[in-house]
C-alpha cells in the first residue's frame, strides 16, 4: 500500500496494440461510389463497413479486418468500373455517338 | 510520398471535377447516364447525384435533397470522413473518426441506403418526392 503511486501502472495492458484501432472501414469511400457510381457495388461496401465496426466493437477482429478487405476490394471494383465507364462514355461522346444515343433517354445520372 | 502523391491526385481531381460540375448543369448537357437506369429502368441510389452535385455546389440544397436526398444525407458523413483523412495525412498515420466505427451508424447507412434505394422506384407520394427530379 506504501508503493509509489505510477500512473502509468495500469495503461501498458501488454500486447493489444494492434486491437486499438479497427482496421479501416471504408464507409465513407463505399457511400461515395454508391452515390456517384450508380453501381451495387457500393452497397455490397456499406454491408461490409457496417460488418467491420460491429465485428471490432464484438471483439472480433480478425472477422473485422476481413470484412475490411472484402469493403475496400467491392469499393475499388465499383470505382474503376465507374471510371472505366466515364472512359467509354468520353470516347462515345468523341465520337459523337453519344450524342444520339443520349437524345432519346431521360435524364437521370 | 506516395501516400502524399496520392492524396495530391485526389485532391487535384476532386476540384477539377468540381469546376466541371460547377460550369456545367448535367441537366442540360450530356453527361454519363447511369448503365443501370438504362438497363433495368430503375432508380439506383445514385440517380440524381450528378445534377444534385451541380445544385450543391450552387448553394441550393433544397434543389439537391430533390435530386438525391441520399447524397445530401450523407454530406455530415463525407466531411468527418474527410476531417480525419486530412488529419491522418497531416499525422503521417491514420486516423479514425470515432463517429464512422460505430456500430449502429454503419448498419443505420445500409438501411437509410436500401431503404432509399426502394422507395424512390415505389409509386406514390414517397416514391414521386425521393425519384431525382
Amino acid at each position: 500500500m506504501e508503493q509509489s503511486y505510477n500512473p502509468n501502472a495500469g495503461s501498458t495492458n501488454g500486447g493489444m496494440p494492434p486491437m486499438a484501432q479497427p482496421p479501416k472501414n471504408w464507409l465513407v469511400e463505399a457511400i461515395l461510389v454508391t452515390v456517384f457510381c450508380c453501381l451495387p457495388f457500393g452497397i455490397v461496401g456499406i454491408v461490409k463497413a457496417a460488418e467491420v465496426n460491429s465485428k471490432f466493437a464484438a471483439g472480433n477482429y480478425a472477422g473485422a479486418l476481413e470484412s475490411s478487405q472484402s469493403a475496400g476490394k467491392w469499393t475499388k471494383i465499383g470505382f474503376f468500373v465507374a471510371i472505366g465507364g466515364f472512359v467509354i462514355w468520353g470516347v462515345m461522346m468523341a465520337l459523337g455517338i453519344g450524342a444520339g444515343l443520349m437524345n432519346g433517354l431521360p435524364n437521370a445520372d | 510520398m506516395l501516400t502524399k502523391l496520392r492524396w495530391l491526385g485526389i485532391l487535384g481531381g476532386g476540384l477539377g471535377l468540381a469546376v466541371l460540375y460547377f460550369t456545367l448543369d448535367p441537366a442540360l448537357f450530356p453527361f454519363p447516364r447511369c448503365p443501370f437506369l438504362l438497363l433495368t429502368g430503375l432508380y439506383c441510389p445514385g440517380c440524381g447525384s450528378q445534377r444534385a452535385f451541380h445544385a450543391l455546389l450552387h448553394g441550393e440544397l433544397g434543389r439537391a435533397a430533390g435530386l438525391n436526398l441520399l447524397a445530401v444525407l450523407s454530406l455530415p458523413l463525407l466531411l468527418v470522413g474527410a476531417v480525419a483523412g486530412l488529419r491522418g495525412w497531416l499525422a503521417g498515420q491514420p486516423r479514425r473518426a470515432a463517429v464512422l466505427y460505430r456500430p449502429w451508424l454503419g448498419w443505420v447507412v445500409v438501411g437509410v441506403t436500401v431503404g432509399f434505394a426502394v422507395l424512390r422506384n415505389l409509386p406514390g407520394q414517397a416514391g414521386t418526392w425521393l425519384a431525382p427530379q
